[in-house]
């Protein structure tokens, strides 16, 4: 009897390896990976909603929390093959975080740029495409963002000139990079004949404000267009979008001298 | 009891009887119904004072655009309120309900409500809508632009001295509607959202 149960929960642990391993390379293939050099920058990945928050979801009713879980892992395996690179996702199942933690967590790991992974939807099913977007107050004109600075005493005597931004406008200070980030993107995704007409926007959107490096809001396509969700929802398609996220990221990395 | 005796008490009747009578009128007088008019009056028309129409204006209203990325605006009549903030209450009011004539659409998710409108001496104004424009959105960040974006545009063009519009929910300041655009500031106008309008943007009654 003691036989037959080992048997049993051995047969039982082999299907459970099998069915784990099977469900881990359908999200995220293996590649090899090299440990990070100390020198490492940091990438941010946010798939966007979760938990409770499903976002939208396509006419099958696949609710874009998981699309921009998988791709977000997939970005992150493609990623993390260079050893110069480390990528953090700011949430790696399905739990809601708040806007404002996402973006909390890009700063405090001093990102070299944060990527908000975003499905978007329309009332109806003719817009299609990828469009990037960087932060734009609409109140941001004329807004001296390079202030000189307020010398303060430090530890020891001296003193340390510090700049005191608005929390809602710092992200500003990066609006060139960002723009350039969602513009190689942009790049990436037209080659692919995948861009919206819209291609780069600004908005003021949540998860941007505050960032303290370039951030950009990825919506990889359209749930309620049938091609676009072709793509978002098969393990081909988000390879594929991983690859193009990934290269321009690393071509945006490469015309960005490191701090 | 004596011959006198009954005399006094029937007087006492009496006089008990002409002094109710009396009070019953004068009580009838002052607190009763009015008295009917005379025949003569009766048949006189009476003169009608005729209720003064209040004036109307078309206010804008912003909507979908037919091609389902942008915001153009349409017309609505309406009455004429005697504030702009009562007027862009009226506006809002209008707008929730509206359904535009095909190919245009209304941002706004069935079955929001308006809970109240608040406007500042800088020039902010605060719209409390119920929490069923975020229950019921359908999300996407275009989407949730097109619907924050054609609440703030319709306050500003029904309130022009008006700068900037915060959207609340149930009451208290939110981070987003359906978790993009940053509802913690007010917002101002985003005319690149918007479109001219359509020659024959009418909506349907």
């Amino acid at each position: 009897m003691q036989r037959r149960l080992s048997g049993f929960f051995l047969v039982l642990a082999l299907v459970g390896s099998a069915s784990w391993l099977r469900l881990r390379a359908d999200e995220a293939p293996s590649q090899p990976q090299a440990p990070p050099t100390a020198d490492a920058r940091i990438i941010v990945i946010d798939p966007g909603h979760g938990g409770d928050d499903a976002g939208t979801a396509s006419p099958a009713g696949l609710p874009e929390k998981d699309i921009t879980l998988a791709i977000a892992r997939r970005l992150r395996t493609a990623l993390d093959s260079r050893p110069d690179l480390v990528t953090v996702l700011t949430r790696d199942d399905d739990r809601r975080v708040s806007l404002r933690d996402r973006t909390a967590l890009a700063n405090t790991r001093k990102a070299a740029a944060l990527v908000s992974l975003h499905v978007n939807a329309s009332a109806a099913d003719t817009l299609h495409g990828a469009e990037f977007t960087v932060l734009a107050p609409d109140d941001a004109g004329g807004v001296a963002l390079e202030s000189p600075g307020t010398p303060l005493p430090v530890a020891g005597g001296a003193t340390r000139v510090i700049e005191f931004a608005p929390w809602d406008r710092v992200a500003l200070r990066h609006r060139t990079d960002s723009l350039r980030l969602a513009r190689a993107m942009a790049s990436a995704f037209e080659a692919e004949g995948q861009l919206s007409p819209r291609g780069v926007q600004s908005a003021p959107l949540a998860v941007l404000t505050g960032a303290t490096m370039p951030a950009v809001v990825a919506d990889l396509g359209y749930a309620t267009h049938a091609d676009d969700m072709a793509r978002l929802g098969s393990a081909e398609g988000q390879e594929a979008i991983a690859r193009q996220l990934r290269d321009a990221l690393l071509q945006f990395l490469v015309e960005t001298p490191a701090p | 009891m004596t011959s006198r005796g009954v005399t006094l008490a029937v007087a006492g009747l009496v006089l008990a009887a002409i002094f109710g009578w009396v009070l019953l009128a004068q009580i009838t007088r002052l607190f009763g119904p009015p008295p009917a008019p005379a025949a003569a009056t009766a048949t006189t028309p009476s003169p009608m004072v005729a209720p003064t129409p209040r004036a109307r204006v078309r206010m804008p209203l912003s909507v979908v655009a037919a091609d389902d990325a942008h915001l153009v605006t349409v017309p609505q009549d309406m009455v004429q309120e005697s504030s702009p903030l009562d007027q862009a209450r009226g506006a809002l009011d209008a707008l929730l309900t509206l359904t535009p004539r095909t190919p245009l659409s209304s941002a706004i998710s069935p079955g929001t409500t308006l809970l109240g409108l608040y406007a500042t001496d800088t020039g902010d104004v605060y719209v409390d809508l119920g929490g069923d424009v975020a229950r019921a959105h359908p999300g996407g960040t275009l989407r949730e632009l097109l619907t924050v974006y054609s609440i703030v545009h319709t306050v500003l063009d029904a309130m022009p001295s008006a700068t900037s519009v915060q959207i609340l929910i149930d009451g208290r300041e939110v981070e987003t509607l359906a978790g993009h655009v940053d509802l913690r500031h007010p917002l101002r106008r985003a005319e690149h959202l918007t479109r001219p309008p359509a020659p024959s943007s009418e909506t349907t009654p």
